[in-house]
């Protein structure tokens, strides 16, 4: 046990007792290191306090968000676009895939009124589908399944096609309106990979679609800086209100796909019928259902979940 | 198990209190038997036990960890949000389809006030795991380098003398073991804790990059089997936190003061008995 009761009581001793004088060095160096400890503790939670109350980054504190996009900026860094998701055998695949996001999903949506808008072009002018204001398309609901379910304009919230104020440039944006006929004449590739979820859950899909690589060559964007592919590509829900981020590594990757089957049939509304966004390096939050506009940029495209603190990366 | 004083506890005060007559053989056990005047050396010596590096990051260790936990939770939350489905097949006690208990039932997460913070505790988990990494990381090229490890190694017959240590602390058996600056049972601990944190990062990475480093979650067993070792793991931790509290306490005063201040007081026993033999 300690001496140090002992000096409390030793006042009968002479102070020349050499004890003494080693104990009050103890003393000494005891009170300095719970001194310095203590200043420690509170320096660290002073820079902590500091750090964190400055205005937020993306919704998140600068060092939190920061250190986010370090990290998917070191693992673009050490995996590059090598690495490959593993994949399965088919009879791996669920039979039933879960449905587990219906933000910006229209589950009434007219498939026949369906337009892939397709913005930043390197030269549009030259394709039959070419328009001078992408964002004038006007989706439609099937009223017959409105009619079924009267939840369902809970889900759609407005009909968004002329929603300037909701992320759209003021002026007019010329580029491309596509229907599902110009995807499917895109090499057809079938996957079998797994859905990871950032909740934690996880399922192994069979996906059939086309690279968005080789629909990235097949309609080439408007050249970014250095004449280079530009450094992002976005996407948006008809109504705008369900939007990714991607960066073009992300989106050249040989298993990024333009979705349009799940188990060899065509994709339902819940799950984004006609078209979606697979991304199996990614969690499923960057899977898009329902995509009604593709864009390239140089600049980070808006992301709903990294809007709302989560890593814009979110690569897994 | 944290004992580490030179000399057994219980004869300390006693030695102080009762004041015994000069003894036979001239040691300066007793220096108030010196007469005042006469020059004497002290008995009491501070004895340097934990250099500056390795207190500091014992202490950081300490709230790291405890943020780490905290962020997990929130992380656990969503996992666990859909009560029955996936996640608690991981955080519980069972085998196959029969549970003995689940870890985290609802009104875990609502007292601490964990729910609804998947993207806090994700962004929280991400940027700590660097410091507690770098922390970890730094303390073992630390002990690796400064000979320290030698101290903590476990040698030959650790696991029988940390037996005889626990039945001893567990007052079963009289005596402890022959040990150097820490005991047996400590040198397990205190390695096994370094080799868990090693596993934290390991199959942190596995569940973090389960895809991009699919190797690594393969040769941790899967996905799901990576979760499960890293929360066990963490369990570990929590078991380690209660018994290392428990062992300080008992220690007493200056052990503790040695993680704080890095020294602890020791007494000579005898002339030309020197503190390293007594180690």
């Amino acid at each position: 046990m300690s001496d140090e009761p002992q000096s409390l009581f030793g006042a009968d001793r002479s102070p020349q007792d050499p004890d003494d004088v080693v104990r009050e060095r103890a003393k000494d160096r005891t009170r300095r290191s719970f001194l310095v400890g203590a200043a420690g503790a509170v320096g660290i939670y002073g820079v902590l306090r500091w750090a964190l109350k400055t205005p937020e980054l993306g919704g998140l504190p600068p060092p939190l968000r920061r250190t986010l996009d370090f990290n998917g900026a070191l693992s673009h860094a050490v995996f590059g676009d090598r690495a490959l998701a593993p994949t399965f055998p088919v009879s791996y695949a669920v039979a039933d895939v879960r449905v587990n996001g219906v933000i910006g999903l229209d589950p009434a949506l007219r498939l026949d009124r369906w337009r892939l808008q397709v913005k930043n072009l390197a030269n549009p002018h030259s394709s039959a589908h070419y328009v001078d204001d992408v964002n004038t398309w006007k989706y439609a609901d099937d009223t017959a399944i409105m009619a079924q379910d009267n939840t369902l304009d809970t889900y759609v919230e407005g009909d968004g096609n002329l929603d300037r104020e909701n992320g759209l440039p003021k002026g007019p944006e010329p580029g491309l309106l596509l229907t599902m006929d110009a995807i499917r004449a895109l090499p057809h590739v079938e996957m079998v990979t797994q859905l990871k979820c950032i909740e934690g859950w996880s399922e192994v899909v069979h996906w059939g679609g086309a690279r968005l690589s080789d629909f990235i060559h097949a309609y080439p964007p408007a050249p970014g800086e250095h004449g280079r592919l530009p450094r992002y590509v976005g996407m948006e829900t008809p109504d705008r209100q369900y939007y990714v981020g991607l960066r073009m590594d992300d989106a050249m990757h040989s298993q990024t796909l333009l979705c349009y089957e799940i188990n060899g049939q065509p994709l339902t509304l819940d799950h984004g019928a006609p078209l979606r966004l697979v991304t199996p390096l990614k969690y499923g939050i960057k899977h898009l259902k329902q995509i009604g506009s593709i864009s390239f940029s140089d600049k980070p495209p808006r992301d709903y979940w990294a809007e709302n603190d989560y890593d814009y990366d979110s690569g897994h | 198990m944290a004992d580490e004083t030179s000399f057994p506890d219980s004869e300390a005060p006693r030695r102080e209190t009762l004041r015994p007559p000069p003894p036979l053989q001239p040691t300066p056990e007793t220096p108030a038997s010196t007469p005042p005047d006469e020059p004497s050396t002290p008995s009491l010596t501070l004895r340097e036990k934990h250099p500056l590096a390795t207190r500091w990051m014992h202490w950081l260790n300490f709230p790291l960890l405890a943020l780490m936990i905290w962020s997990g939770l929130m992380i656990y939350w969503a996992d666990s949000a859909a009560s029955g489905e996936h996640s608690h097949e991981v955080y519980r006690i069972g085998l196959g389809s029969w549970t003995l208990f689940r870890f985290f039932p609802d009104a875990f997460f609502n007292q601490l006030g964990l729910t609804f913070s998947l993207a806090k505790g994700l962004s929280w988990h991400f940027f700590l795991m660097w410091l507690f990494g770098i922390n970890g990381l730094l303390y073992v090229l630390y002990t690796f380098v400064s000979g320290a490890w030698r101290d903590l190694l476990p040698r030959r017959h650790a696991l029988r003398d940390a037996w005889h240590v626990l039945l001893h602390d567990l007052h079963l058996r009289r005596g402890k073991p022959t040990q150097g600056k820490y005991n047996a049972a400590q040198q397990i601990a205190y390695t096994l804790i370094i080799l868990a944190g090693a596993g934290s990062i390991l199959t942190g990475l596995a569940i973090y990059k389960p895809t991009q480093l699919h190797w690594l979650t393969t040769l941790l067993g899967g996905y799901e089997f990576a979760r499960f070792l890293h929360f066990w793991l963490t369990m570990g931790y929590v078991v380690f936190f209660v018994i290392h509290v428990v062992e300080v306490a008992i220690a007493g005063w200056n052990n503790f003061r040695g993680m704080v201040a890095g020294f602890e007081l020791v007494r000579a026993v005898g002339p030309g008995v020197s503190q390293e033999e007594q180690r």
